[in-house]
């Protein structure tokens, strides 16, 4: 012992506390996790959604649609036509008003486009070739996946140009054409081979393509427009759909009678009456069930209102009649029963109850089914092509996605099925697969400190004028400005996902968090000889990125 | 989010003796670290202690010196005199007591140093009971809350303390919480920066005395500004009123039901509490309002 020490009278306090060890009183230890958040679960393509929203407050634009591309190449066709289940289980739904996640990824996507932001690198090339037959979003998004992994990739479509639906199915009100091509055109320079114009079609064709590449991903989507037997023969009459708008998108302008009617009530329904709205006519769906029963998105049955879409409910049609110089379609007047498969309930007859509607064209858009390809040992399931978690067939090295698997007849399906397969024919043809970005559970709206979030409106979206949108084709959902932009992100309460806003060092009453340096892994460290395990740092996290784990000492 | 500024110096340090999650903790870290190395605290008996931690040891890097419990406010005014006349004038003496050593003991101490405006900055740490000692009431704790000396729960109000030490006009009282850092953190600069008897009152909820959980210190914090119970104001000289966090629609219930101090309450009792917390806040409003400090 030094003269010093011995001098001090031994009543004197002249020891520091942080020699003791206060951990050892802990029987729990907070933990910092990445943890998912509600709207990156419900996103189809698993976005990290907070990650890059967090980037887009802070102003790093290009960073954050960095972000959003490592899931989704094509993120202005997203921010358009998206159906969006991340905003529907969005928490802060639960505090004020849900985040508009597809808008603010528009306005990153559209900004990408202005500055012609380009994909990242491929990895350097790998030997494996996979060919993918269908060049709409679910090929697209799986071609797009391998050749960043470095694989070489060859599309197969039918259509002179690649798309699928989004060129020959969505109009350009909702998805200017010009706007596809930019994010086709930046695709493009990937150098993934395409081969447009190319049908496959017949068994030995898809042998020869078996026998060529290393693994087969097929994404025919859903081509054949389901009939009604009783209108086949009435072609001047009786239009399909789905066809009609494959000439409205190739630049046609079909001529319309006066008066419309369309039948069926989802997309192509919706689609198809507001393009004859647009060529001028009078136009009435007619639809089987009720209104809230339509699988078609509300917006764009609000939309089509807007534009003087008129609605017929419960009427299912039966046959043409002609009186006179008028021709009218016949329809049954139907009842709501017992739900069915779909959990909706089921449209019935009502026994001779029948009504007349005037008519000079009837459209038909009552969905569509899918063709199976003629490949021995492939299995279908209720009428789609088989497949498990991973967008495997029952055949060795083949997947399949997109409308061709499911009944969940979305782009974002579409092109998360893509993404899934990638990964899959990446573990088949020997690579990592899939990473894992996040870990623990789920973020409850319970978990967020909603002490830290002030309430706030959401942001209004703006919409083009009704009486400006029937005479053309012009976009109709506007983007967000700016200003917009960021007071959205501002929102967000980036649900599992620490943003180093340091408020847990701020609450520790026994300093046991420490602040490691920027970039150094781990922004913060627990110190366990000082932790008590109060959990206070776990309530105060303002987004659920801390866990207390029990010990067992 | 805003970041508090904390002097780089870490004076509070780890090690120390507080009950898992203490609000008193999280509390003196703040006054410590933000006074800095140049102070000097006086300490009654209270949580303070284990605060400090046990001797040899201590958890705070500046001298304390343990006065009796009814003297904080004289024994600080005492030492800033005696650094005075040595011409070290420019070292911060603190008080840092229990609310028992304050609203009860030490009253009389604290009246005549404000009185004399004697230039020391007194520390509440009001936990609303003699907690060190397992819980007795004391003048802090409100009505009809349980305590091992008030089993049926305390028949009489709260003290108002800010009113007392504005009826001294004293330079600056004021309520803070941890729930509010950043209110709190910039009470405590500015305090610093001042000269005089100043004071302020720190709200902390008390997990073993109140009956809550472990993690809760901050809620708590918060639930009481938000129901009205304890808003966060300022008194300057005695006149100036400003209040910073008001309550907001939420009923006391909410505050209430989440303590087992007050597990025994029927509505009706309740219900008296709610029309307290009203009438106080009526009263605070109406003195805020006739002396505003933007006046
Ligand atoms: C009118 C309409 C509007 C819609 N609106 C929306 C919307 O707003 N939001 C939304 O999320 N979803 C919408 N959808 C659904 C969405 O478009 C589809 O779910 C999605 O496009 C499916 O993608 P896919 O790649 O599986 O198929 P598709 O987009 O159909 O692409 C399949 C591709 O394969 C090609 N192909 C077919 N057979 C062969 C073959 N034998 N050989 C080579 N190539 C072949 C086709 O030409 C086509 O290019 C809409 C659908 C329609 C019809
Ligand atoms: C004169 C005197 N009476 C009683 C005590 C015993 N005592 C020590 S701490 C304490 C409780 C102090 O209560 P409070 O000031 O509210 O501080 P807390 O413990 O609640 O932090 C008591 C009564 C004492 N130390 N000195
Ligand atoms: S608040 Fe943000 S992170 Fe949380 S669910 Fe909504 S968009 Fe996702
Ligand atoms: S606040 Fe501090 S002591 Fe409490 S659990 Fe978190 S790190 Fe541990
Ligand atoms: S409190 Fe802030 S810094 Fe700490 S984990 Fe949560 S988000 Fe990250
Ligand atoms: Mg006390």
């Amino acid at each position: 012992m030094s003269k010093t020490a011995e001098a001090v009278p031994t009543i004197w306090t002249n020891k520091r506390s942080d020699a003791l060890n206060t951990g050892t009183w802990r029987s729990a230890i907070p933990v910092y996790q990445n943890r998912p958040s509600p709207c990156h679960l419900a996103c189809p393509v698993h976005g990290h959604i907070p990650v890059w929203i967090e980037m887009l407050r802070k102003g790093l634009l290009h960073e954050a649609w960095q972000k959003i591309v490592e899931n989704n190449p094509f993120p202005s066709v997203t921010g358009r036509v998206c159906h969006h289940p991340c905003e529907d289980a969005c928490n802060r739904s639960e505090h004020d008003a849900n985040l508009s996640i597809r808008l603010m990824e528009r306005y990153l996507a559209d900004l990408a486009l202005e500055k012609g932001w380009l994909f990242p690198e491929t990895a350097s090339p790998k030997k494996e070739k996979v060919a993918i037959i269908g060049g709409g979003p679910a090929g697209l998004s799986a071609a797009y996946q391998l050749k960043l992994k470095g694989y070489t990739v060859e599309i197969f479509e039918t259509k002179p140009k690649l798309g699928g639906l989004l060129r020959y199915g969505i109009p350009n009100y909702r998805l200017p054409a010009k706007v596809l091509d930019q994010e086709l055109n930046r695709l493009a320079k990937l150098g993934i081979k395409y081969h447009t114009e190319t049908a496959i079609t017949g068994a030995a064709e898809y042998k020869q393509l078996q026998n060529k590449y290393d693994a087969l991903f097929i994404a025919t989507g859903a081509q054949r427009p389901r009939k009604l037997a009783q209108f086949e023969n009435n072609p001047e009459t009786v239009l399909d759909g789905l066809d009609l708008l494959y000439r409205i998108n190739s630049g046609q302008k079909p001529e319309l009678g006066p008066k419309v009617l369309v039948i069926g009530g989802g997309n192509t329904a919706l689609d198809t009456a507001r393009c004859a709205k647009r060529l001028a006519a009078d136009v009435t769906i007619v639809y089987r069930r009720t209104e809230n029963q339509m699988p078609s998105q509300e917006t764009e049955i609000l939309e089509a209102k807007e534009e003087g879409i008129r609605f017929t409910f419960l009427a299912s049609p039966v046959k043409l009649e002609k009186e006179n110089e008028t021709q009218k379609l016949v329809c049954q007047k139907m009842q709501l029963g017992e739900k069915d498969a779909s959990g909706r309930p089921r449209p019935e007859p009502i026994k001779d109850a029948f009504f007349a509607l005037e008519t000079d064209t009837v459209i038909m858009a009552l969905g569509s089914d899918i063709e199976t390809p003629p490949i021995d040992e492939l299995e279908t399931q209720d009428h789609l092509i088989k497949v498990d978690a991973n967008q495997q067939t029952s055949v060795k090295n083949i997947l399949a996605g997109g409308d061709l698997t499911s009944n969940d007849r979305f782009v974002s399906s579409a092109l998360g099925a893509g993404k899934i397969a990638a990964e899959q024919i990446d573990l088949l043809l020997g690579g990592t697969g899939k990473e894992e970005h996040f870990t623990g559970t789920e973020v409850l709206y319970e978990q967020i400190n909603t002490f830290y979030f002030p309430k706030n409106p959401a942001t209004t979206k703006s919409l083009l004028p009704a009486s400006e949108r029937t005479r053309n084709f012009q976009e109709v959902q506007l983007g967000l400005t700016e200003q917009q932009a960021l007071y959205e992100a501002a929102r967000c309460f980036n649900c599992g996902w620490c943003v180093s806003c340091d408020n847990c060092f701020y609450f520790c009453p026994d300093m046991a968090i420490k602040i490691n340096n920027p970039g150094n892994g781990e922004n913060y460290t627990i110190l366990e000889q000082y932790c008590k395990g109060c959990g206070l740092c776990v309530k105060e996290c303002p987004r659920g990125a801390i866990v207390l784990k029990e010990e067992s000492k | 989010m805003k970041h508090y500024e904390i002097a780089e110096e870490k004076v509070f340090l780890p090690g120390h003796g507080a009950c898992p999650g203490c609000a008193m903790a999280l509390a003196l870290r703040y006054v410590l670290n933000i006074f800095g190395r140049n102070s000097v605290a006086v300490i009654p008996p209270s949580c303070m202690g284990p605060m400090m931690g046990a001797q040899p040891y201590s958890s705070m890097l500046i001298p304390i010196f343990h006065n009796s419990f009814e003297s904080s406010a004289s024994s600080a005014a005492g030492i800033k005199r005696a650094l005075r006349a040595r011409d070290r004038d420019d070292v911060n003496v603190l008080a840092l007591a229990g609310d028992g050593g304050t609203y009860d003991i030490g009253l009389q101490a604290l009246s005549s140093v404000a009185e004399h405006n004697e230039d020391i900055v007194y520390i509440c740490m009001d936990n609303e009971g003699y907690m060190n000692t397992g819980t007795q009431k004391s003048s802090s704790t409100p009505r009809h809350a349980y305590t091992t000396s008030t089993p049926g729960g305390k028949e009489s109000r709260k003290k108002n303390l800010v009113e007392i030490m504005a009826a001294h006009h004293v330079p600056y009282v004021a309520t803070a919480n941890i729930g509010y850092l950043d209110d709190f953190v910039t009470k405590i600069h500015k305090i610093k920066d001042m000269k005089g008897t100043r004071m302020i009152i720190v709200l902390i909820p008390c997990i073993d005395g109140w009956g809550f959980p472990g993690d809760a210190a901050a809620t708590m914090s918060r639930l009481a500004v938000q129901t009205g119970v304890f808003p966060l104001y300022e008194v300057e000289d005695g006149t100036k009123y400003t209040i910073n966090h008001g309550p907001e629609g939420l009923p006391v219930e909410t505050y209430i039901s989440r303590q087992r101090r007050y597990r025994h309450l029927t509505a009706e009792q309740v219900s008296e509490i709610q029309k307290e917390v009203d009438e106080n806040w009526a009263k605070l409003e109406g003195m805020a309002n006739l002396f505003s400090a933007t006046m």
